[in-house]
Order: structure tokens, then C-alpha cells, then sequence
């Protein structure tokens, strides 16, 4: 079992809350604001070191205190984040570890109200939405974007400060950019392989993920960045901003050529999110092994009964699973072999 | 309310990198509890630190002498320099007691995020070290970010053409750590700058 216990204090509006014997498959009824997407957010945290929206630690605090402690038994090893006056603390059975150590250990999976973007939201929403489950299953990903996200700034603040020496940081861009683009290629098409027969089986419908590169590769990805930031050096110097990379790359989902945006139903963007999830899931394990856990929050009511069933059948009994809903009724499958926790103003009584 | 003297030691202490008020209460109500002598040796050392400790205008090393004795250590492999990013990285270095050679702070890295260009780094002064000496190699032991990196490569671009062999410190799994826990970027690395055996 990946997650065994838990104990988390001063987190968000959880006071205080010890859980043992965690399930299998766990199920967490509460209404709106109870704390159920929190006591996600702290496993989240205790896999990836990191929030899962983009928030400062400082604000995971309880109100009025100035400290917050997570623990918890994975996989056998103690793991503990700790942050108290700007310091995170990461330890392994009490052994303070990198950032790195700490988050090679468990891999997990969100599935948050937010993912409907990818079939709805700007271009930013859906670079996001891929860059966001790539980060938390590919490690080797989520260090090449840290990298490329700081070459680009620096670049750009050249750009405003002395133009003509932005070169210096081609180097850094075009080797953590090709990186980048090189795995959302690969990726693309690992998704496309096998999205169609998932998706068919809800909707009876072909889609496919399109990805839209800022340039036209020829020979190497590297070579081709570097050949596009030439051409486009008198524009940025003008516009000030790098204008060409993998931070304006897009992607589209696209039936029956067709885009999402303009076509699909609630439920079907719902549907298009979460078998893109899967996918995203189901290959990952085939080329790292190790099944993350999965903090499935919310989103499956969209769905009606019938595709709902599918999805739960998809995800079996290969994982960890933690659902949330406000009403046990609602998911009757998953109520049958949770453990069920009542979420109710930041207390778990389970 | 605290004494006047004692408020202006608290604020003072907690500008130090890593002391917070708290600490910086504490250190003062300790000083206070110990004898007369030990506040003025603790004084006179700060004091003297400033007064006496000067830049080697050669390397940018803190020493009491222009050139510092490292520079001056005729001893010392006069044809490789190791290029760091503070004085205070050289400390590191010597106490591994590996590295025989000579030494050059930049003050910094390139980092425009910070307002920090080329230009305000010892980059300059390095150039004209190396012209028409017998500088055969140069390791850069800036820290292994995107800008430590990138000023190892603007260094590099300065000297083409110069014959001289550009090597920077291996990455990888830090001594003692587990294969298991090293995480997959720090791996990947440390098989990329294998070594034989
Ligand atoms: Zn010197």
C-alpha cells in the first residue's frame, strides 16, 4: 500500500488530523469548504514537495499560525514536510533529504475541477494542463521546464536590460527547450495511440491531441530553435520578449477535425479530460513503473452513470484511489469498497 | 521594550544572513550573561575583520596581503585556474586539499533577473589574467543553475580560439546518497559524467 497513515497539523483548515489504516480505495463525503480538497492537497504534498495549484507555502498555513506539519507512512518510508518563517523542511525516516530524494519516492496523480480547461480553456490553460501531469510522472520534465522557465526569464529581463547580449542565454533555452519539445512529441504520440479506443467507448467518437509547435523542425529540434531565435532576433529586440519556444507551443483537441472548444458538451470536456488523464497515466507506468496514487476530486459527476462506471472500471483496482464527493450516494461503486471519511469543518471522523 | 543598546544589537544582528530576531535576542542576552572580556574580543574581531582583511587584486580572494598567498605561492600550478563564483567557495575547495592551482573570483553570476550583467563580474580582469600566460586550463566551479551555467558559457565564448581545455565540476548523486533515493535528474546526470574505474 503507498499511503498506510497520515498526520497533518495547522494545514489549510485542518487543525489536527491522525488517520490510520488508510484504504485502498478511500472515499471523503463533505460539503463545499469542509476540507476535502485540502486533505488531498496535503498527500499531494507529501509525494511532490509542492502545492498543486500555484500558491506560496505560506499560504497552506492555518490561519493565525505560522507553521504547518504533514506526515506520513509511504511505501514503508516515513516522509515528512515541515514549514515554518520561510523554511521548508523535507525528511526521509528523519533524515533531512533534497528536494529531489524526497519527491522520487511516490508518484500520484490529480484530477482536479480545473483539468475541463484542456477542452475549454486559452492556450496558456492547456500548455498548463499537459505541463502539469508530465511534471508529476516525469521528473526528468519537470526539471528541463524549471530550467527552460528561468533561461526565459533571465532572457527577457536581458532583453529589456541590453538586448544585444541576449545570445548568452541562447545555450541554456535552446538545451532545455528542445528537451521539452522532444518529450511532448514522443508524448503526443503515446496519447494518440491509445486515446482513441478509450474515448470511442464513451462517446463513440474519434479525438486526438494535436500539438502545435512554435517551429518547423528540420533535422534537429535544436538546431531548428536555434535557426528561429536567429530569425526572429530584430522582432524580440523591438518587442522586447523572447518570441519564439516551448512557452507558445499549443495544443488542441481535436474530433473529427473539429476543436473541442466549439463542439463539446460539459460532460464531454469532462470526458475528454479525463480520458487524456488516463492515458497519460497508463503510459507512464509503462515506462517508469511504480503506480502513482489518485486524488480524484470532484469531477466525476459531470459524467453520467453510465460512462462514470467505465472510467472507475479503467482505473480498477490498480491504485490507491482518493475520491471525494458531497454525498455517498452519488458514487455507489467506489462506496461498496471504500473506507468512508466524513470531511466536516477541517475535521476527518472516519 | 528593550534597553536602547540592546534593541540596536537585536536589529543590527538580524540583518547577518540565517539570523532572524529571535536568534539575534538570544545572541545578545548571551553576550550580556558572559564576562567583560568576551564582548570586547568579539568586538575587536569584528572590527579587525573589516580593518585588516583586504581584496588580492589578482584573484579577488579576501587575504591581510595584495596578492593573497595563494597567488603568491610559487609552489602552486601556475597553469590552471579554478574560476568560482565567491572567496568564500575557495575555502571549500582548499579543504578538500586536492586542488593545487590557482583561483578566481567573479563575485557572482550573470543574472539580469538581478541586475547583475558581465560587466559587474570579475569577467574583465580573468581575460586579461589569462593574455600571454601559460594558463593551460580552466575549471569552473560555478554553481550548476541555468545562471551559473550560462556564465561558465559566456567565459568559454570569450576565450575561443585560445587553446586552453574548459572543464567544469562532475554532477550528479552527492557521496553517500542512496542509488534509490539520488532522484532520476541527479542519476542522469551522474551517468552522463561517468568516470573509469
Ligand atoms: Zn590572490
Amino acid at each position: 500500500m503507498p499511503l498506510e497513515k497520515i498526520k497533518i497539523l495547522r494545514f489549510r483548515n485542518h487543525k489536527e488530523i491522525e488517520i490510520e489504516g488508510v484504504s485502498a480505495t478511500n472515499l471523503l463525503i463533505g460539503e463545499n469548504g469542509s476540507g476535502k480538497t485540502n486533505f488531498l492537497e496535503a498527500i499531494f504534498l507529501l509525494c511532490r514537495a509542492s502545492p498543486f495549484r500555484s500558491v506560496s507555502f505560506s499560504d497552506l498555513i492555518q490561519w493565525n499560525e505560522n507553521s504547518f506539519y504533514i506526515g506520513g507512512l509511504i511505501d514503508n518510508l516515513q516522509a515528512e514536510i515541515g514549514y515554518s518563517l520561510e523554511k521548508k523542511v523535507l525528511k526521509i525516516n528523519s533524515k533531512t533529504v533534497s528536494f529531489q530524494e524526497f519527491t522520487s519516492n511516490q508518484n500520484v496523480l490529480t484530477f482536479l475541477p480545473e483539468d475541463i480547461f484542456i477542452a475549454s480553456g486559452s492556450p496558456e490553460d492547456r500548455r498548463g494542463f499537459i505541463d502539469k501531469i508530465l511534471s508529476s510522472l516525469d521528473s526528468e520534465y519537470f526539471f528541463a521546464l524549471q530550467r527552460y522557465h528561468q533561461a526565459l526569464k533571465q532572457r527577457n529581463s536581458q532583453l529589456k536590460l541590453a538586448p544585444k547580449d541576449a545570445f548568452i542565454w541562447n545555450e541554456e533555452l535552446i538545451r532545455w527547450g528542445s528537451k521539452l519539445i522532444e518529450k511532448r512529441l514522443t508524448w503526443t504520440q503515446l496519447i494518440n495511440k491509445s486515446i482513441r479506443p478509450i474515448y470511442y467507448d464513451w462517446y463513440q467518437q474519434e479525438i486526438e491531441l494535436k500539438y502545435l509547435n512554435t517551429f518547423k523542425i528540420e533535422n534537429s529540434i535544436a538546431d531548428s530553435f536555434a535557426k528561429t531565435l536567429e530569425k526572429t532576433k530584430i522582432q524580440e529586440v523591438y518587442k522586447k520578449c523572447t518570441q519564439t519556444g516551448p512557452h507558445r507551443d499549443n495544443f488542441e483537441i481535436l474530433s473529427r477535425a473539429k476543436n473541442s472548444r466549439f463542439f463539446a458538451s460539459q460532460g464531454q470536456k469532462r470526458a475528454i479530460s479525463l480520458a487524456l488523464k488516463l492515458c497519460f497515466l497508463e503510459n507512464s507506468e509503462k515506462i517508469f513503473g511504480g503506480a502513482p496514487i489518485l486524488l480524484i476530486d470532484d469531477v466525476l459527476l459531470e459524467l453520467d452513470a453510465n460512462r462514470r462506471e467505465k472510467f472507475l472500471e479503467r482505473i480498477g483496482e490498480n491504485y490507491q484511489t482518493f475520491f471525494t464527493a458531497t454525498s455517498k450516494e452519488l458514487l455507489p461503486t467506489i462506496q461498496r469498497k471504500a473506507r468512508v471519511f466524513r470531511v466536516e469543518n477541517g475535521m476527518i471522523l472516519g | 521594550m528593550f534597553p536602547k543598546n540592546l534593541g540596536q544589537f537585536i536589529r543590527l544582528f538580524s540583518r547577518l544572513p540565517g539570523i532572524g530576531v529571535k536568534t539575534s535576542e538570544r545572541l545578545g542576552f548571551y553576550i550580556l550573561s558572559q564576562p567583560k572580556e568576551f564582548a570586547d574580543s568579539l568586538s575587536d574581531a569584528i572590527h579587525f575583520l573589516k580593518e585588516k582583511a583586504k581584496l588580492c587584486s589578482l584573484c579577488g580572494n579576501i587575504s591581510e596581503d595584495d596578492p593573497c598567498v595563494l597567488c603568491t605561492d610559487t609552489h602552486r600550478d601556475q597553469s590552471v585556474i579554478c574560476v568560482v563564483e565567491n572567496a568564500m567557495d575557495i575555502y571549500s575547495i582548499e579543504a578538500t586539499h586536492i586542488y593545487q592551482g590557482l583561483y578566481h573570483v567573479l563575485g557572482g553570476v550573470i543574472s539580469p533577473l538581478d541586475g547583475i550583467m558581465p560587466k559587474d563580474l570579475k569577467i574583465e580582469s580573468l581575460l586579461k589574467r589569462i593574455q600571454g600566460s601559460s594558463i593551460k586550463e580552466i575549471i569552473f566551479a560555478t554553481s550548476p543553475t541555468t545562471e551559473g551555467d550560462t556564465t561558465a558559457l559566456y567565459i568559454k565564448e570569450m576565450l575561443k580560439g585560445k587553446n586552453i581545455r574548459m572543464t567544469h565540476l562532475a554532477r550528479g548523486i552527492p557521496v553517500g546518497t542512496a542509488l534509490q533515493y539520488a532522484g532520476n535528474t541527479s542519476l542522469l546526470q551522474a551517468i552522463r559524467s561517468r568516470e573509469e574505474i
